[in-house]
């Protein structure tokens, strides 16, 4: 069953210098991870007390070191809120993801987006261990809740990300994090309308992996562990393109996380991709700087951009790949005429009286 | 059985147990040497704590290991497991981002899973959440043979963070709970969530504390009242309540407002074992819950939480229920 797209959010800040590759310190945070149980929470190469690991600068979007995950998530969710907020009063379930951690470590995300933006949600959750791929995870629950639901039940996933120390924020020669958020509002096609009823993207096939692994990036050479992500999300995208129609296949376009411009381009390579590539370069993001959780999201509004530039609805795969072993790939039909609103996109047609509201 | 059979077929617990770690530690030899007021200490064993368990040198991973060990040493075949979900309620019991405790698992046993994922945010109550996606992912699909739903929490921080004000002491620990069709020691029934998201931060500060104090017993009550009534009981029927492990006092006012004596309550393992967190729901099942199950009685998980979560998740016999116990005033009478 495919899942229409009626609104996505992204939240990107701005990109700033930095010379740890530890993420943002911020003072007596996760101090519960140098206590003796913390040594199974924090990287295994970090030692205890360390929050600081000197590199040459670099560049990555990141919040200020008082801004809290939660509340990103919040605010990018509140977009959404503010487009369609008849829409966001018939939400029934959020599904919210994460990689890392609040800093206001009893709290809870999920609940907060519940209370500031969608008190009637019948099922709150967040779900997490997928590392950055958890969006993938994320909509194939909302697949089994709209089968459950009915072309009316809406649910609202989200993803937001903020890398703290002691935990890497930069894995040299494999990984840049930046912090991210973002949002969107999924509803289950039963009728299989497509892009008909006014949705700005349909997904329309989605394959997920887990990989057995111990250990993080920072404890292999990067040479290997870069291989091994090529080899995950190469497998998943050939899994989408064998389903995929071969006249669709030639012109469509992949996206993914963007480790690097190599790694992107090995993936289509060893994928056999035949279509447009599309790195995050030419999205005007960052290069090489992987958006966390959100990425899989923010490739997404861009290609409903790119969609409404060439005027023309175009078919995409766009993959995630973990390094906690999680990978996925998604086939994704973006919309020409979606509409544009502050950081996003929602479904073409009056805000509040698309056919997903009544 | 058919593909239809198996749609229709009834959804149950075929396995439990628990990852308690080490031998449990007398609180009172503890505290020694630990900067903790005496008065706490006696607190404490007024309302009825007193031994916990420490797996401070142990990774989530292998709490839950030590609970699946004993169900592949019983026989069960990793390969069969289709569903793997996790649960946690301590947001620092998991391996550091981007590490996932599930990829460490599928090291370990080799499952091949069709999704795994873990429910956090809400606290103990996440593992009734991931019991209901157990019930829900294999309902949908009649190829799969068993979800597993797996329990980690570890306290982090010193003895202030073990202790759980004056009426619960936590402990580190596993759990899993192996979901399925066939072989079943007890229907998984009824599951009951509810969110006063309102309670959203915890108890991050004065205001948040106080709130929580004085709404979560009136949440617990209005939360076993509504499960009792959408399983269509009255409350004194619903079965035994295996609660948290922590709050003796909590629960015993909880059962005198809803007329309930305090034997439908299990309360030894606020003593015996300590609060694990989502482990409690295995630990109470493994210690309690099946005996009863067994003699053909109902039995209910009920957690609350310091986010405004909670969870009533009920067991059920598989053959006929067995009338109730008389309670010891309707003896004495």
């Amino acid at each position: 069953m495919n899942l229409k797209l009626m609104a996505l959010a992204v939240d990107v800040p701005q990109a700033t210098t930095h010379q740890n590759l530890l993420g943002t310190v911020a003072s007596q945070t996760y101090k519960h991870l140098f206590d003796e149980a913390g040594a199974f929470s924090r990287p295994s190469t970090v030692r205890r007390g360390i929050t600081r690991m000197h590199t040459d600068n670099y560049q990555a979007p990141a919040w200020p070191a008082e801004t809290r995950n939660s509340a990103q998530a919040s605010s990018v969710v509140g977009l959404l809120a503010q487009a369609l907020p008849q829409a966001m009063a018939k939400v029934e379930a959020i599904l919210h993801t994460q990689c890392t951690l609040d800093q206001q470590i009893l709290g809870s995300t999920c609940l907060r987006l519940q209370q500031e933006h969608a008190m009637q949600a019948r099922l709150t959750q967040t779900i997490g261990q997928n590392g950055t791929a958890g969006i993938a995870m994320a909509m194939q629950l909302a697949r089994v809740l709209g089968e459950q639901a009915g072309a009316n039940g809406l649910t609202l996933i989200s993803a937001s990300d903020k890398w703290m120390a002691p935990f890497y924020r930069r894995v040299p020669d494999v990984v840049t994090y930046g912090d991210a958020a973002a949002a969107c509002l999924v509803q289950a096609d039963l009728a299989g309308t497509g892009l008909q009823d006014g949705a700005l993207a349909v997904i329309e096939d989605l394959v997920w992996h887990e990989a057995p692994l111990h250990e993080g990036p920072w404890a292999e050479p990067a040479a290997i562990v870069n291989t091994r992500l090529v080899e995950w999300a190469a497998t998943q995208v050939r899994q989408v393109m064998a389903a995929m129609p071969e006249a669709r296949r030639k012109h469509a376009v992949l996206m993914g996380d963007a480790y690097s411009q190599a790694l992107s381009e090995q993936v289509a390579e060893q994928a056999g991709w035949s279509g447009e590539l599309r790195l995050a370069s030419d999205a005007g993001q960052s290069t090489g700087v992987h958006l966390s959780s959100a990425s899989p999201l923010v490739a997404l509004a861009d290609l409903v951009d790119l969609a409404t530039q060439r005027g023309h609805d175009i078919d995409a795969v766009i993959w995630t790949a973990s390094l906690s072993g999680h990978a996925a790939a998604m086939r994704v039909r973006c919309s020409a005429t979606a509409r544009r609103i502050p950081q996003g996109w929602v479904s073409v047609g009056p805000a509040d009286n698309a056919p997903y509201c009544q | 059985m058919s593909v239809q059979d198996q749609q229709q077929a009834t959804i149950g617990l075929v396995d439990v147990a628990h990852g308690l770690p080490g031998p449990a530690i007398d609180i009172v030899d503890w505290v020694q040497g630990q900067n903790v007021a005496p008065t706490v200490i006696e607190q404490l064993l007024e309302n009825g704590c007193r031994y916990f368990h420490d797996g401070t040198d142990q990774s989530d991973a292998q709490l839950i290991s030590l609970a699946i060990d004993q169900m592949t040493e019983r026989g069960l075949n990793p390969l069969d497991v289709a569903y793997v979900i996790h649960a946690h309620t301590e947001a620092f019991s998991m391996p550091a981002p981007p590490v996932s405790v599930l990829s460490q698992l599928a090291a370990r046993y080799g499952w091949r899973t069709r999704m795994a994922f873990s429910v956090g945010h809400l606290a103990c109550a996440s593992v009734g959440n991931a019991l209901q996606w157990a019930a829900t992912l294999l309902r949908r699909d009649p190829s799969a043979r068993y979800a597993l739903v797996v329990t980690s929490d570890r306290v982090f921080g010193q003895a202030n963070h073990r202790i759980r004000q004056t009426a619960g002491i936590q402990s580190d620990g596993g759990s899993a709970l192996l979901i399925g069709r066939e072989g079943l020691r007890a229907v998984l029934d009824h599951i009951t969530v509810r969110n006063h998201a309102e309670l959203f931060d915890g108890p991050s500060n004065a205001v948040n504390t106080a709130a929580i104090a004085r709404s979560a017993w009136v949440q617990t009550k209005n939360l076993l009242q509504d499960h009792a009534r959408e399983r269509g009981l009255p409350v004194t029927e619903m079965g035994e309540i295996l609660p948290i492990n922590a709050d003796r006092p909590y629960w015993l006012a909880i059962g005198k407002s809803l007329g309930l004596s305090a034997e439908q309550f299990f309360l030894d393992n606020i003593g015996r074992r300590g609060h694990a967190c989502c482990a409690d729901l295995a630990v109470n099942l493994v210690d309690r819950g099946l005996s009863l199950l067994d003699a053909g009685r109902r039995v209910v998980y009920c957690a609350q939480s310091n986010v405004g979560a909670y969870a009533a998740v009920a067991f059920s016999p598989i053959g006929p229920v067995a009338a109730p116990l008389a309670s010891p005033q309707q003896e004495a009478a």
